[in-house]
């Protein structure tokens, strides 16, 4: 992004996300401070659920989105990370059926890649894990899904879920037991 | 190992996205924050703050650039009028030089008001897709330490308090306070220092393109006309007309409607290289600033109309 000014590091770092869009209300340039920090983790988000090619468009989408949504976020919390992470996860709904197909295709994703620092026992049950997961995830509800990845892959708390999608951390709750039953259900005896 | 230990383990790899495609979505986003039609606050445009308009010069300038820099600007719909009219002086830029002295004695004889809140009314017109009129009230704690902004668009009127946002950006003449400004040196050498040196130093940090897009003079216009629509010290306000007058290639337009559709007469200058001009416009009587208006290349003209500025004792409050 040389082409572009720069923001000296301290400048953006000294301030929390709702401080900077907050001022992009009114000062609408600061909304790169939070296009800098975040793209790139919206970027993998993306990437892990519909591929690469489809992330990069989706990545650009989500921050326009969010521009435009800007008076919508909550002041109260400190970080706009999981407020992207919800208007990625809309974004993504016009995209299931590329999504599925992906998670179909997990078990041959995971042939190819060797999972170094595991004993062989770990790599052979995720291995064996790989296909009737990817295939029971393909199953599970849009909203299942999301919440069942955005814990698995992206590592956010039920509560920081409940924000980015914009339902109660009850629903969250219930809702990933739900996910997580039927994927047990998938999985080979041994892991149940 | 449960499901969802399982399922991490099987979370993808994915590579780290191209940086090109990046810049482009961030230049997307910047284009966004200064595009008249989207649902933002656009109140300090047309402007030059950041990388709004300095990518907004990118892609603008990707067909212009290199060719001279005569680039004949035709006046935009009923928003400004060209400088085709005869000066009443011997030329342009002398007139405009006129022009600009008469508006420092102007500025330099208003009064500051009193109080802690620096206070700006302003109508901004943008006709870009469609056109957009946003009237807009803006109170500011000297210190930068609050805001209240009152937009009303169309007669839907909105509140927003800010809160303090002081430590986000460094003061300076892009980002002043009007305590910022009240520190500025009101001797009109030492100020044309300043205002060179900081302008300098922005379109350094827009390497490698930024000498292509803007000239320093350029962009010390543009620093000059965004400070005088502010609430500032009537000594400064008066200094930045008189380092606006040295600035090579002022130059004097006799008629012009600023975006409350007033007529007034108005100094013009480039704005980029891109072809884009800006023309400040004054009150043909008193000299007094009335606002600015900006005739893009590609027929888009945004303007500004200042109503009031001053400082008050309170938010909320008109001088």
């Amino acid at each position: 992004m040389t082409a572009l000014p720069v923001r000296p590091a301290t400048e953006a770092g000294e301030v929390d996300d709702a401080a900077v869009v907050e001022r992009s209300w009114t000062d609408a340039d600061a909304f790169a401070v939070i296009f800098d920090r975040y793209a790139v983790t919206v970027y993998r988000f993306l990437a892990r659920r519909v591929g690469g090619q489809l992330a990069d468009d989706l990545t650009g989408q989500t921050m326009l989105v969010a521009f435009d949504q800007r008076r919508r976020f909550d002041l109260s919390q400190r970080s706009a990370l999981p407020w992207l992470y919800g208007i990625a996860t809309n974004l993504l709904h016009r995209h299931t059926r590329t999504e599925v197909r992906r998670h179909r295709a997990l078990a041959k994703a995971t042939a190819d890649t060797t999972l170094e620092g595991h004993d062989e026992l770990v790599t052979d049950r995720v291995t064996a894990a790989a296909q009737p997961l990817g295939r029971a995830l393909a199953r599970l509800s849009s909203t299942e899904r999301d919440i069942v990845l955005l814990v698995a892959w992206e590592d956010l708390s039920y509560e920081e879920i409940a924000l980015a999608l914009d339902i109660p951390v009850g629903t969250v709750r219930s809702r990933l037991h739900r996910a997580r039953t039927k994927l047990r259900r998938a999985l080979p005896k041994e892991d149940n | 190992m449960d499901d969802l230990e399982l399922l991490s383990r099987l979370r993808p790899e994915t590579e780290d996205p191209d940086p090109l495609t990046l810049t482009r979505h961030r230049i997307a986003l910047m284009n966004r924050a200064t595009d008249p039609g989207a649902r933002a606050v656009a109140w300090r445009w047309p402007r030059m703050a950041g990388g709004a308009a300095v990518v907004a010069g990118i892609t603008a300038v990707g067909l212009v650039v290199g060719l001279s820099g005569g680039h004949e600007v035709s006046p935009g719909p009923g928003a400004v009028a060209s400088s085709g009219s005869a000066p009443p002086a011997a030329s342009p830029t002398r007139a405009a030089v006129v022009l600009l002295a008469n508006a420092a004695d102007a500025a330099a004889d208003a009064p500051a008001g009193t109080g802690d809140w620096a206070y700006t009314s302003s109508v901004i017109v943008m006709n870009g897709t469609g056109t957009n009129t946003l009237r807009l009230q803006v109170w500011e704690k000297t210190d930068g330490t609050d805001s209240l902004i009152r937009e009303d668009r169309d007669g839907k009127v909105e509140e927003f308090r800010t809160g303090d946002s002081s430590g986000m950006f460094p003061l300076s003449l892009r980002h002043p306070t009007y305590g910022y400004l009240a520190t500025l040196p009101t001797d009109p050498t030492a100020l044309r220092d300043e205002i060179y040196r900081q302008a300098q130093n922005e379109i350094g940090e827009t390497e490698p393109t930024g000498q292509q897009l803007y000239t320093v003079d350029q962009w010390a216009f543009l620093l000059i006309g965004e400070l005088v629509r502010r609430a500032a010290p009537p000594a400064l306000k008066a200094a930045l007309y008189r380092v606006a007058a040295t600035i090579p290639d002022v130059e004097y337009v006799d008629d012009t409607t600023d975006a409350a559709g007033r007529h007034g007469i108005g100094v013009a200058h480039s704005v980029n290289n891109g072809g884009d001009r800006t023309i400040l416009i004054f009150d043909r009587t008193t000299y007094q600033v009335m606002g600015m208006a900006t005739e893009a290349h590609d027929g888009g003209t945004g303007s500004e109309a200042v109503l009031a500025t001053g400082l008050v004792e309170n938010a909320g409050q008109t001088p």
